[in-house]
């Protein structure tokens, strides 16, 4: 345990590393990223000095990496030079939205996907399978923005049943209760979204383990046994069936967090980690980026942490070979 | 199970606390919503705001300016109640009104607006060079006289009415104004008092200012909220918002549902920039002209942009900003047979598959645009160009990847675009001889730098205008780059909502229909 925590230690020096130099390897540089576009601008040689000495853009990148290192290590993420806001603040304001919306959207699709293709591993070959397997495989072609697209467009236009537009009703003047029930109602087109793109592939893994699971010798022994059909199918079959679906969702989870959601975050207009990373970069706002990966790094660290602890309680054998 | 109970209850709380944020904020009656594609412009503070027309809109709801432009575009008193022009002494007077106070109950007064220019020689404002000042004196509590270094034409328009004056006994203390966000950094004087900003949602909401000096406010509340520019009609039609930017497909039939239209003035240019600095060929004149015949822009206008949008201009100025454009400038009409004839006397020869060749290599430039912006753009003008004998590459780059090849010279050919031309002719030397990041920087024509830099000074409008004409001539006979055409945007509103565009944009020009007298009682 002990080599696989220093080994952990190694991969967030990497990643702070790479997320001081990347940004920083693309062509442009903060100031005509964020003040080139507009005419009306006044950028006198005074004032880029300016700004530039206000963000330290203007000292030697070495010294800009050492301060960088410093501030990780005082709990600082910098300061944005396009938001003019501590990275830290930008952060804790947008990640309650994409935790909301991409953990639910991945806790719904995980579940749904895993119970499926448990019932459809199961039932291999029948109708019931046949039916899901299509399905499944009909709806993982389509991409996240053609999903939320179709859903908006159904529910929020023509049918207008449903808000398709941010978080919640900005200023609308209701009760708490209201405003609560304002908000799952703004959730529910994106995280609908969500969960149509990411269950196939949930669903897929755990039918191809089930399928291997259930011509295993103990699938057999526990029916000689005379245990109940859904203890077989859930309690022997499906939990040996988790451990690559829980391999997958903790591998998947970065990538679904800064590119997954952000096409549903454009199309709903929802606010998220996905938009202000995909700004910060069009911005070539360094600590933004530098902050916002960094915590979208831990986070996948911890999370592949937590997966690597669970995998022994789903497969105590794991244990063996630390 | 009792961790996923735990889980559960963290969701629970995290949407109740994400919900609950806005309680308390709500809304009556008399309220004005306007929907924004981006949302979040920055704390709107005069240097919290992120440094676009659309933060500068949302600031200048709290701060004034010593004067401001009503619809028409005319100089309207604000702040100062009178100001006068000694050309002598080259120095402005301002009268300022004594009824005025902070938002906070302190009294308003010339110390404010001497500490504002004094304050932005020492923290530099992005948009008011204060190069020009020589010194802000005052006399007496409500005279300001400001003396200028040398003549400067645009000073009204940009300086006096864009400066946002801020009170000297808040900002006194202020080090750093870039992160300044305390409760009273929005303190200031204007017909609006923000009650509630939210950065991740976008979201802005405005009260009005009850003892505003210059009129009643007619509105209680406005509000900003983000929408998406695919989605504006239907949040319009279903009466979620008041007013917004559509796109220019669906402006006749929202018309026919009663909705009351607002056209930008087509004052944004897209251009294609020419690297008339280290490619020999592209430094050549006549072969600058050669690809403006050929690249048809009327073609552009009706296929790419589907007919919403006017012609470029050979002398770049749009004949929307209808104070200073030259509608006499000879344009380059859509002519293969001149650009081949123009290409030939550069001793270039028609070789194989059409293109012309000289000493074995094949006339052949790179055309770069920006991913998804200019694409199609670039599609009709490689077509053009092949069809005239110009080899094209096109190749899409990332937009601030390409910003970059042009700031460095890293090109052949671009198409890229700026806005900024409905305002004072200061933003033509801003785009051609200035260093700025828009700036095609030639400086080939000594007469054309000297004459730019002249207008500036020329203080009869009359005189300065004709200067103005003559450098439009010399860029069209010069032509740097190529402007392709200017688009038409279009704003939707009801009758709730009485916004209207100004004529030259709002302070320096921007084009943004939210111009804060409109929500004054007439």
């Amino acid at each position: 345990m002990r080599k696989k925590c220093f080994s952990y230690i190694i991969a967030f020096l990497i990643i702070i590393t790479l997320n001081f130099i990347v940004p920083r390897l693309l062509p442009g540089d903060p100031l005509s990223a964020i003040y080139g576009e507009e005419v009306l601008l006044k950028l006198s040689g005074e004032t880029r000095e300016y700004i530039n000495s206000t963000y330290n853009l203007d000292r030697p990148v070495a010294i800009q990496y050492v301060l960088h290192v410093i501030s990780i290590f005082r709990g600082n993420l910098g300061y944005s030079i396009y938001y003019k806001k501590p990275v830290i603040e930008l952060v804790f304001s947008y990640i309650p939205y994409t935790i909301i919306l991409m953990g639910l959207g991945m806790l719904i699709s995980t579940a749904l996907g895993i119970v499926l293709g448990i019932e459809s591993g199961w039932r291999r070959g029948k109708r019931y399978d046949r039916f899901i397997l299509f399905m499944m495989i009909f709806f993982s072609g389509f991409p996240a923005f053609f999903m939320g697209a179709c859903f908006l467009i159904i529910f929020g236009v023509i049918l207008d049943i449903l808000p398709f537009q941010g978080a919640k009703t900005a200023y609308s003047g209701m009760a708490a209760s209201g405003i609560t029930f304002d908000f799952l109602r703004h959730l529910i087109l994106p995280l609908l979204s969500l969960v149509f793109v990411f269950t196939p592939s949930s669903y897929l893994l755990t039918r191809n383990a089930m399928i291997s699971s259930i011509k295993e010798p103990y699938i057999l022994l526990a029916k000689a046994k005379g245990l109940k059909d859904i203890r077989i199918r859930y309690g022997h079959a499906g939990r040996n069936s988790l451990i690559p679906v829980a391999t997958h969702t903790g591998v998947r989870l970065g990538t679904v967090m800064m590119t997954g959601t952000l096409f549903i975050e454009i199309i709903f207009s929802y606010p998220g980690m996905g938009t202000l990373i995909y700004n910060s970069i069009l911005n070539r706002d360094y600590p933004v980026i530098q902050g916002s990966f960094l915590f979208v790094a831990v986070l996948v660290l911890l999370i592949n942490f937590l997966m690597d602890i669970s995998y022994v309680r789903l497969d105590p054998r794991i244990e063996y070979a630390y | 199970m009792k961790k996923t109970f735990v889980l559960l209850l963290t969701f629970i709380l995290t949407i109740f606390c994400i919900s609950c944020s806005a309680a308390g904020t709500g809304e009556t009656a008399d309220i004005v919503r306007i929907g924004d594609s981006t949302g979040d412009w920055g704390f709107p503070s005069p240097y919290g705001m992120y440094s676009r027309g659309p933060g500068y809109i949302r600031m200048s709801l709290i701060f004034d300016t010593l004067i401001w432009k009503d619809k028409e575009g005319n100089v309207i008193p604000m702040l100062a109640e009178s100001y006068d022009y000694d050309e002598e002494g080259n120095t402005y007077t301002f009268k300022l009104r004594e009824d005025i106070k902070w938002h906070d109950g302190e009294p308003f007064d010339a110390s404010d607006v001497i500490f504002t220019f004094n304050y932005i020689k020492e923290h530099p404002w992005v948009w008011v060079d204060p190069g020009s000042i020589k010194s802000v004196t005052q006399d007496g509590s409500y005279v300001v006289k400001i003396a200028l270094n040398k003549k400067y034409a645009p000073f009204l328009n940009n300086i006096a009415g864009t400066l946002p004056i801020i009170p000297e006994h808040i900002w006194k203390n202020i080090r750093e104004p870039l992160s300044y966000t305390g409760d009273d950094a929005l303190t200031g004087t204007g017909p609006f008092i923000l009650k509630d900003y939210n950065n991740s949602e976008g979201s802005y909401l405005y009260e009005a200012n009850p003892g505003y000096y210059y009129g009643r406010v007619n509105i209680e509340k406005l509000v900003f909220v983000k929408v998406s520019g695919e989605t504006t009609p239907a949040m319009l039609e279903s009466g979620e918002i008041d007013a917004g930017s559509i796109p220019a497909d669906v402006a006749e039939d929202l018309k026919d549902k009663g909705f009351i239209m607002e056209e930008e003035p087509p004052v944004w240019a897209a251009k294609l920039i020419i690297n008339h600095h280290s490619n020999d060929l592209l430094k050549e004149k006549s072969f600058r002209h050669a690809l403006a015949y050929a690249i048809d822009r009327k073609q552009i206008v009706e296929i790419s942009q589907r007919g919403f949008a006017v012609e470029g201009s050979a002398g770049l100025m749009p004949p929307a900003n209808s104070l200073w454009y030259n509608e006499n400038i000879p344009q380059y009409e859509y002519s293969i047979e001149k650009t081949r004839q123009l290409i030939e006397d550069l001793g270039w020869t028609e070789g194989e598959g059409g293109y012309y060749s000289k000493d074995g290599d094949m006339l052949s430039l790179e055309l770069a645009v920006s991913q998804g912006d200019f694409e199609r753009d670039g599609q009709i003008v490689k077509e053009n160009l092949e069809k005239a004998g110009i080899k094209i590459d096109l190749v899409s780059y990332e937009s601030k990847t390409l910003d970059n090849m042009i700031e460095n010279w890293n090109f052949d050919l671009a198409i890229s675009g700026h806005g900024g031309l409905g305002g004072d002719p200061e933003s033509l030397n801003s785009v051609v001889i200035d260093g700025g990041f828009n700036s095609v920087r030639y400086y080939e024509n000594e007469e054309l730098v000297g004459l730019m830099q002249a207008q500036l000074e020329e203080m009869d409008t009359m005189l300065r205008k004709e200067m103005v004409y003559e450098i439009q001539e010399m860029y069209a006979e010069e032509l740097p780059s190529i402007t392709l055409y200017y688009p038409k945007w279009f704003w939707a509103h009801n009758e709730k909502a009485n916004i209207f565009y100004t004529e030259g944009g709002i302070s320096t020009g921007i084009p943004i229909p939210i111009n804060k007298i409109a929500f004054l009682e007439k």
